[in-house]
């Protein structure tokens, strides 16, 4: 359960003339929390809670072997970009708290989805979810140690991408690697029609 | 210290527990585990509808715990979330591990004797109402 102490908090630079609120999305597992805690200037707030006994079945741990918590609620961190403030809140993965995005993807302008390729059909219906919002979004595949690393033509096809959506990868435990992404998002809201407010 | 924890059951033989917050006003109460997850509901509510209030309470439960520390030092612990509605009372206690008790009321209801309920539910049947972690 992270939480900001006041006095640990790191300031807004008095540059940054926009904020910009996006989503991180994607599947039980796909990295979410591990990403906003990586990529976040300032200490994450985490709803994490134990995996317990009464999810069997109904969350599927494979390949998953040091996942013991999951997100409840939500995550929330920020990161700057020259003057522009991004406010990452991180989704819970799971069907049943699905209903609760309409409240975090108020505001929204994009979302950041993250999926593992060894389980890309539990992304669609995150990508509905985010599509049916109507926000403009970027898949990164998170790539896992291990895991079999696919074309990107494959993975386009698989999770059934237009073409104009960006395809990107990171490791959403590497700070670098995961503001990548989200600068491969900012890029592609900002060249898009959507324009950032 | 039981060993099986109660399963997120589809005949709801846990209901027994929690006719003890039938209770004047009490539209439904609900057991629920930790990540979200439905352990036993009234007869008043519906499977379906206990399966949704159960992943939402525990969201509002956990958002609880994350705010102690803007509020407090590390050992202030969450007793309790109450949520008042126009329409409704929203009564929220830890049930030992893992686990919480999640109640709806008309917002007419005495919630201090409901909570009190609530906190003798989960005191005297605290290790059965939790919910064992998973070992992945
Ligand atoms: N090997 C590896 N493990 C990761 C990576 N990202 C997350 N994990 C682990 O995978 C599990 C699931 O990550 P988590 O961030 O909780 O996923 P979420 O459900 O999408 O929030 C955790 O045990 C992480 O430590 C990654 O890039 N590589
Ligand atoms: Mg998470």
């Amino acid at each position: 359960m992270g939480s900001a102490n006041l006095s640990e908090v790191a300031y807004l630079p008095g540059t940054v003339t926009r904020s910009v609120k996006l989503l991180v999305a994607g599947h039980f597992g796909a990295g979410k929390t591990t990403f906003v805690g990586s990529v976040s200037e300032i200490r994450p707030l985490r709803t994490e809670e134990p995996i317990t006994e009464a999810s069997v079945g109904v969350d599927d741990l494979a390949g998953l072997p040091r996942k013991t918590s999951t997100t409840v609620a939500m995550d929330f961190g920020r990161r700057t970009f020259g003057g522009v403030a991004l406010y990452l809140f991180g989704t819970p993965g799971q069907q049943r708290f699905l209903p609760m995005w309409d409240e975090l993807a108020r505001g929204a302008v994009g979302a950041l989805v993250l999926v593992d390729t060894r389980r890309l059909d539990h992304s669609d219906e995150i990508l509905s979810a985010v599509e049916k919002r109507g926000l403009p979004y970027t898949v990164a595949v998170n790539e896992f140690d291990g895991a079999r690393r696919y074309p990107a033509e494959e993975i386009r096809q698989a999770l059934d991408l237009a073409p104009s959506t960006p395809l990107t990868v990171c490791d959403a435990r590497d700070q670098a690697s995961s503001a990548k992404a989200l600068i491969v998002l900012v890029e592609h809201l900002t060249s898009g029609p959507e324009m950032l407010a | 210290m039981s060993t099986t924890a109660p399963p997120a059951d589809g005949n709801n033989k846990l209901t027994w527990m929690l006719s003890s917050l039938d209770l004047e006003g009490v539209r439904y109460s609900v057991l629920i585990s930790g990540d979200g997850l439905r352990m036993a509901h009234s007869e008043t509510i519906t499977r379906d509808a206990a399966d949704a209030f159960a992943a939402a309470v525990s969201g509002v439960q956990s958002l609880g715990k994350a705010l102690a520390g803007m509020c407090g030092d590390e050992d202030n612990r969450l007793r309790q979330n109450l949520i008042e509605y126009d329409q409704a009372l929203v009564l929220v206690t830890a049930a030992g591990q893992n686990a919480m008790l999640g109640v709806c009321a008309e917002p007419t209801a005495d919630a201090g004797l409901i909570v009190h309920r609530m906190n003798d539910l989960a005191s005297r049947l605290g290790n059965e109402l939790s919910s064992q972690t998973r070992r992945p």
